[in-house]
């Protein structure tokens, strides 16, 4: 009987546990993209990129629990070439990455929510 | 993380439909979802070891929720006879009375050769010796000798269930049954047992005995 409740119980937590996983993961993302999407795209932006790096530094410490250490290697990646870019004053490189760095975002957001796209 | 919680959900069901449809004899001593849920234990927890970019909670959610559905649907399968026989199917009688039931070994692809060396290693050299022969659920074979003093029970009713086919197949129905049981209600009963030599055995439930 004991093992049973606990079995339930577990199975209640870990329901609740990736629900609310999903859910913060989703809101964190989100909330990247937002910070990225309303930087200007100017080489002179650079202390704000610095602060949307540190700003994913943060985060990622929630963010490293569940998603591979390969999607945030490339997240980074991207946005030390932002600031790379913003550092030799090249506008075009700027712009793509930052370009690639919102899609690799979306496309994290939409793996870590509950649609057919993540489970297949 | 949700979409790994959803896949371990998805692979635990379809392995079991897998292990369910390949049939008994690919199973050994194990039930169905008991090895179902090791299949997946090894693969799961062997995944951020092969690759240490995998977030160690997405092993460890599973495995705790795999184990968690392996007690519930144990728990589930001692009330519900109709689950136990969905996830772990039932034994099949080879032999019955003496007599053999070729359908049996068809249904389950069990080959003469198979049946006699469960035979043989079951210490028995002669078919005519054997009274029954049981296919059971995990693969394995049970065979009961013909002796003077075979009494072999029947199982009818378990924890309140009454199991039809077996009753039909013993040649009775729910009036012999009921007239059996008396007074008693099939529900109340916990083991009901009915024997070659015409007895029975009753076991009645806990809280009933109280």
């Amino acid at each position: 009987m004991k093992t049973l409740i606990f079995a339930i119980t577990t199975s209640i937590l870990v329901t609740l546990l990736v629900g609310a996983n999903s859910f913060m993961l989703n809101k964190t993302l989100s909330l990247l993209i937002e910070e990225c999407e309303a930087i200007p795209n100017e080489t002179n932006m650079k202390t704000e990129y610095e602060e949307l790096y540190q700003s994913f530094m943060k985060k990622q410490k929630f963010i490293s629990l569940t998603v591979s250490h390969d999607d945030l290697t490339e997240i980074e990646n991207d946005l030390a070439e932002i600031i790379g870019a913003t550092l030799a004053d090249d506008k075009d490189t700027l712009i793509i990455a930052k370009s690639r760095l919102v899609m690799t975002l979306t496309h994290l957001r939409r793996l870590s929510g509950v649609n057919l796209d993540s489970i297949l | 993380m949700a979409s790994i919680f959803f896949r371990t959900v998805i692979i635990y069901l379809t392995l079991s439909f897998s292990m369910r449809i390949m049939g008994k004899r690919e199973i050994g001593e194990l039930e169905v979802s008991e090895l179902v849920t090791s299949l997946l234990l090894s693969e799961i927890c062997s995944i951020p070891i092969d690759n240490p970019d995998i977030p160690l909670l997405n092993a460890i959610i599973p495995v705790f929720f795999i184990v968690s559905l392996e007690i519930i649907v144990s728990a589930i399968k001692n009330k519900s006879a109709l689950m136990k026989r969905t996830v772990d199917g039932r034994s099949a009688y080879i032999i019955y009375k003496g007599r053999f039931i070729e359908k049996t070994l068809r249904e389950n692809r069990i080959s003469i050769e198979e049946f006699f060396t469960a035979m043989r290693q079951g210490g028995v050299g002669n078919i005519d010796d054997i009274e029954y022969c049981i296919l059971e659920p995990n693969g394995k074979i049970s065979i009961i000798e013909r002796t003077s003093s075979v009494n072999y029970s029947h199982l009818l009713i378990s924890d309140g269930e009454i199991n039809e086919s077996r009753l039909s197949s013993l040649g009775f129905d729910r009036n012999w049954l009921d007239k059996r049981l008396g007074k008693r209600h099939p529900e109340e009963i916990f083991i009901f047992c009915y024997n070659d030599d015409g007895s029975s055995n009753i076991v009645l439930k806990e809280e009933i005995k109280k």
